[in-house]
């Protein structure tokens, strides 16, 4: 399955909405201006995400997992590597950069991508005009192929992967992750042909 | 041992023999689904070692555990039914009631220590911690029934001594960096007086030190000569010019070769302790550099800022003024072969 650049788009789109929510939620909590970017999204088979994530993201990686259910379910992950774990951490709490990430810091980033991913599944919920319910966030740190096979072998039926390249933007500096929402194939088709009908709606007419 | 042996032990406490006789009773039947979540809720709200409380979709308080009421002082049948915002009251003003909004909506929401401090203003357990509200981490949930969102459902840890802990350990590690740092360079360094300066130049920000007075052994006996210092004006280090030992704060520390502290210097009715009070010191240690049994002088530090010195920090500056006195000792060594 294939994402065609209009629905590339129109995620984008819809990602960038529910990320402007994060950002302002994030904002708000920490007094700060943080502003959260969307530079790429693409869809993988589940069993490419590990050799693709891999590429990007090495050696431990600090993950923040939500399990959403309701008519659309899956797994969704605010993956960070260290480096970035930690920076956003001391950016965010303005303590100095230390390389390790203690409790507080392991909490403060649970909270974040608590905040990302509810804002981002909130709007495909309201797209799909479903009530979705998640899981209580787990922060794991490990490394990507550790946080996928603990997904993968919980839920077989797995099979999709839309990666969303994000970018935090606070206090002059950049702190990449990627944001990974994973949905089986009757979730994803049913996002997708809801997409298409938001593109219908929103198209100009 | 039986049933019986179970009474025994209980009946000197009338509240659990109720309960034992009653487990007697039903221990030889199974629990249908129903009763058995009866039991389950019944352990969660009386011995779960959390806060656990519920709201309906007003936000409205519908259960409160007894962990709760434990902390809060607040019974059960008083929090019951009172809205949130009145147990909570600065709950819109730190942007929580949006948490509590996002879980009627089916968000699951985190609230950090770190981001938040505490969910629920409680007493600290640990007031010896610093902090004087229980330090939390919480979550709030929506409370589901039938698909169906009809409340929310917030689970509240105190994690005050775990941040304590963590607090105390950050500390020491910094510290442990500090005196590695400080050993790198008085191991390499050539200048004697520029020893001590380089140690309180490094403590003093992170101990809140305000001035330091550094004493050498002089030509006379029994004195010993101001060398350098930091934080009092030239008219003000009169006074601390020459120290004779067995006289004053740092005469006695000279004498027993022991640390002598004075704290709450500005409650303090000691003479010794009035005559630093016109500096605004609040706490003093005056510290001896020691090589074996060997005096090589003292060095006193002191803040403004802080009434007490607690005993890690005076293990911290001995363990600096230690070095300190090796690396004062191996420059002297030095010296006297050079000239010999």
């Amino acid at each position: 399955m294939e994402l065609t650049t209009t629905h590339q788009d129109t995620l984008t789109e819809l990602i960038n909405i529910g990320y402007g929510r994060a950002a302002a939620a994030l904002s708000e909590l920490t007094g700060r201006r943080i502003i959260l970017e969307v530079p790429k999204v693409a869809v993988h088979p589940i069993n490419e995400v590990s050799a693709s994530l891999s590429r990007v993201l090495t050696g431990e990686v600090a993950s923040v997992h939500q399990v959403f259910s309701g008519p659309v379910s899956g797994n969704a992950l605010l993956l960070l590597d260290h480096k970035a774990a930690v920076l956003l951490n001391s950016l965010l709490l303005d303590v100095p950069l230390d390389d390790r990430l203690d409790s507080d810091g392991r909490e403060a980033i649970t909270e974040v991508g608590n905040i990302v991913l509810n804002a981002c599944l909130g709007v495909f919920g309201n797209l799909l005009q479903v009530q979705v319910t998640f899981s209580v966030p787990r922060l794991h740190v490990e490394s990507v192929t550790g946080v996928l096979n603990s997904i993968s072998v919980r839920d077989r039926e797995l099979q999709y992967a839309l990666m969303v390249h994000t970018r935090f933007h606070l206090r002059n500096s950049d702190v990449s992750g990627y944001m990974v929402i994973i949905l089986g194939i009757t979730s994803f088709s049913r996002l997708l042909a809801e997409l298409e009908k938001w593109e219908q709606r929103e198209a100009p007419k | 041992m039986g049933a019986a042996g179970s009474a025994e032990i209980v009946a000197t406490q009338p509240e659990f023999r109720v309960r034992a006789i009653d487990l007697c009773m039903h221990d030889t039947r199974r629990l249908d689904r129903k009763q058995l979540d009866e039991a389950i809720l019944e352990w969660t709200l009386s011995h779960v070692p959390q806060g656990i409380f519920t709201t309906d979709v007003d936000l409205r308080i519908t259960s409160w555990n007894h962990w709760l009421e434990t902390h809060s002082h607040l019974g059960r049948d008083k929090a019951v039914g009172r809205p949130l915002v009145e147990i909570i009251p600065t709950l819109a003003e730190r942007r929580l009631d949006d948490y509590f909004q996002s879980a009627l909506r089916g968000e699951t929401k985190v609230v950090s220590r770190a981001l938040h401090g505490y969910l629920l203003p409680l007493p600290s357990p640990q007031p010896e911690s610093g902090f004087s509200v229980m330090q939390q981490s919480a979550r709030i949930a929506p409370l589901m029934f039938a698909g169906t969102v009809c409340g929310t459902i917030t689970t509240i840890e105190d994690v005050t001594e775990r941040e304590w802990q963590s607090a105390r350990l950050r500390v020491e590690r910094e510290r442990a960096e500090l005196l590695s740092q400080t050993l790198v360079h008085l191991l390499a360094t050539h200048n004697a007086d520029a020893i001590v300066p380089y140690i309180f130049s490094k403590v003093s920000s992170h101990l809140n030190l305000d001035a330091y007075l550094e004493y050498r052994a002089d030509i006379r006996p029994l004195e010993f000569r101001l060398r350098a210092s930091a934080g009092l004006t030239s008219e003000q280090q009169q006074p601390f010019w020459i120290v004779t030992l067995g006289e004053g704060l740092c005469g006695e520390c000279l004498q027993e070769r022991q640390p002598v502290i004075t704290n709450n210097i500005s409650d303090s009715s000691k003479p010794l302790a009035e005559s630093l009070r016109p500096f605004g010191f609040r706490s003093h240690v005056a510290m001896p550099l020691l090589i074996g049994g060997r005096v090589l002088g003292c060095v006193a530090f002191a803040s403004r800022l802080r009434d007490v010195l607690p005993p890690e920090d005076v293990l911290f500056l001995q363990a600096c003024c230690q070095y300190a006195a090796v690396a004062l000792d191996r420059l002297e060594r030095e010296s006297e072969l050079r000239a010999s």
